[in-house]
């Protein structure tokens, strides 16, 4: 979205218009969408967030800032309830990972049998093996095409420290895809 | 890990599918927030604006009365001085 329109919008909400929302939503709900999809592993919770997400845009669109770039405002909100979801469940996200890693039982994920290519299937699944923290900078600036700065701010760190993290997140995706795929207890592809 | 390495690895990424919620979920969302939206944007009763008026001026109130108080009993106690 270029700044000019992100600003009219913002301009809009900050007047609880509803058809800058509906626009807001009709750009951002995908993505979003799939960010916290690849990132948690799970429709239901990333629907879940989902609407978090952008009922809290709707609660606090009349107190945004001017100059808020309503994307990467999305894309923190939606990291960081998912990074609170994973804190109220108690459940490390890289120790998810990791069993994610070593169980070789493990059933193809629904993104894994929705690509269309085994190339896609192997990328996805490379991906879903990374913890967390890597998972979320490769999914932000490859995947959503953000600019590292402003993945920086949404993850909450610097930009040296995102350039650090996305370095070795690739190297993470390189040792991922050069491993073997692993077959899961129904016999297919995992 | 050279500088083409890395950049393949962006591209493959990129590459992809977009995911998204099904229509019905997605209206069901949608609505959910433009209530919200709604709710947030209407505005204040005049009763709750009053109120909220209230609440922000007590502390500026009971700190001036007490302020006052202060200066009346320092000027009774520098009276006999005076």
């Amino acid at each position: 979205m270029d700044p000019a329109t992100e600003r009219d919008l913002v301009d809009r909400l900050r007047r609880g218009d509803e058809d800058a929302f509906d626009s807001v939503y009709a750009a951002f709900r995908g993505p979003i969408y799939g960010f916290l999809a690849r990132l948690s592993g799970r429709r239901d919770l990333a629907e879940e967030l989902l609407q978090e997400t952008f009922v809290r845009l709707a609660a606090r669109a009349t107190t945004l800032r001017e100059d808020t770039r309503v994307g990467a405002w999305l894309y923190t909100v939606a990291r960081n309830l998912h990074v609170s979801h994973a804190r109220m469940t108690a459940l490390d996200a890289e120790r998810i990972d990791r069993a994610g890693l070593e169980d070789p039982t493990r059933p193809p994920t629904p993104f894994e049998e929705a690509a269309a290519s085994e190339t896609q299937r192997a990328l996805e699944r490379a991906l879903a093996s990374l913890p967390a923290s890597y998972r979320e900078v490769l999914l932000l600036v490859a995947v959503d095409k953000m600019e590292p700065g402003e993945a920086a701010q949404v993850v909450g760190v610097s930009p040296e420290t995102l350039r650090q993290r996305l370095s070795r997140a690739r190297t993470m995706m390189k040792e991922a895809l050069a491993q073997p795929p692993r077959r899961h207890a129904a016999g297919g592809i995992a | 890990m050279n500088r083409d390495d890395e950049d393949l690895d962006l591209t493959e990424l990129g590459s992809l599918p977009p995911l998204d919620v099904d229509p019905a979920t997605a209206e069901r969302i949608r609505l959910r927030a433009r209530a919200e939206l709604a709710r947030a944007a209407r505005p204040i009763p005049i009763r709750r604006a009053l109120h909220r008026a209230y609440q922000r001026s007590e502390l500026v109130l009971v700190g001036a009365l007490a302020a006052s108080y202060l200066a009346l009993a320092l000027r009774a106690a520098l009276l006999p001085f005076g």
